[in-house]
């Protein structure tokens, strides 16, 4: 297919789901580079198994 | 991968996720997967030995990429408790996490309605007993929701403004109030002790409350749950889901009031009410209460339970 490229190919589906989220989608950063939501800090990882987990805590914004 | 076919004569999607038989089910404390993971103890689903709150993709989903997501929402790292034991401050972060699950898989392109959602209680379907929810984001747009649509259209606005209003008004089943929200046992509930907990601003999603509105909504959930538990004296099971505004391909939010809806199976300490003859086959519910009385008990519950 002439829309499918090599590097969509190398796509996981997590990272396909990813690039499909808008950018209004996307969270304040403070300063340091913190994604947050309200007063929650949000931590990205992804498991072993490619699965993603998200980690939210209570933290004041870092200055 | 699970497999949509769509029932002509229900005129709805039947979603087949083969794989979810294999899932955990009702594991002891010890192996239980939503336990932080301790040294020494089982790999958990979060390899932290403390967390708050953890949000990951569901191992068993019923939906997946590129047709939907299933999420798990863990409430706290202790293994006992409930929506009703957690810190207040820990039932109000909870708010802004679904605020945060609802924007993000809502602006998805392959995502038409998330719904943010809670089984509690083995009567319920539970398999796992540490304090959780979950999400459901559908790749289209489910029967439950497009019916709220028709009541707006049939309304000629706000369908869920327009019942809050006649609930207000008549006051016999309001259970609960504060500032922000209203909860009442509905004027045609199903369930015996059926509760819709609505913000009394219109509101189409979580996306436009303020901070207060999400601390009212909260508290509001923890009361009704204590009201629950303190009913018959034992844990309340219950199916808890948040209606919200569908969204659209745009991620724009499209109709909808948001409320929680609670559907508990019990009509009764030790009965409950199961879906049978008329509810299957016809889609009418028969209920053993009436709605009046369930209320002036679950607010006597809620008084109690405070």
């Amino acid at each position: 297919m002439a829309s499918e490229t090599p590097q969509e190919k190398r796509d996981s589906p997590a990272e396909r789901r990813s690039s499909r989220i808008s950018p209004s989608a996307r969270q304040a950063r403070d300063p340091a580079g913190d994604e947050r939501v309200g007063p929650l800090a949000i931590e990205h990882l992804r498991k072993d198994d490619g699965r993603a987990l998200l980690l939210y805590e209570r933290r004041a914004p870092r200055r | 991968m699970s497999e949509e076919r769509f029932n002509e004569l229900r005129g709805e999607q039947v979603v087949y996720a083969i794989h979810r038989q294999e899932r955990t089910f009702l594991p002891t404390r010890e192996h239980c997967p939503l336990c932080p993971t301790r040294a020494g103890g089982d790999a958990t689903e979060i390899p932290r030995e403390a967390f708050e709150i953890a949000v990951f993709e569901n191992r068993f989903p019923a939906f997946e990429g590129p047709r939907g997501a299933a999420e798990v929402i863990v409430y706290t790292d202790e293994h006992e408790g409930s929506l009703a034991t957690l810190p207040p401050e820990r039932a109000e972060a909870l708010m802004w996490v679904w605020r945060h699950r609802y924007s993000e898989l809502g602006a998805r392109e392959d995502v038409r309605y998330v719904m943010i959602f809670e089984n509690r209680g083995v009567e319920v379907g539970v398999t796992l007993h540490h304090p959780h929810g979950q999400v459901y984001a559908f790749p289209f747009l489910p029967p439950v929701p497009e019916r709220e649509l028709q009541a707006d259209a049939r309304a000629g606005g706000c369908a869920v403004c327009a019942l809050l209003a006649a609930e207000l008004g008549d006051g016999r089943r309001v259970v609960y109030e504060d500032d922000g929200v209203v909860c009442f046992v509905p004027f045609a509930a199903r369930w015996a002790f059926e509760v819709h907990v609505v913000v009394r601003e219109h509101r189409a999603s979580l996306l436009e409350f303020d901070a207060a509105e999400l601390r009212s909504l909260a508290a509001a959930l923890q009361a009704l749950v204590r009201g629950y538990d303190a009913l018959f004296a034992r844990p309340f099971p219950y199916v808890m889901v948040v209606h919200q505004a569908p969204t659209g391909a745009s991620g724009a939010a499209v109709g909808g009031h948001v409320h929680v809806e609670f559907y508990p199976p019990l009509r009764d300490a030790d009965k409950l009410k199961y879906l049978a003859g008329s509810e299957q086959g016809a889609g009418t519910f028969i209920a053993d209460t009436i709605p009046e009385e369930s209320a002036a008990a679950l607010r006597e519950a809620i008084a109690h339970g405070a």
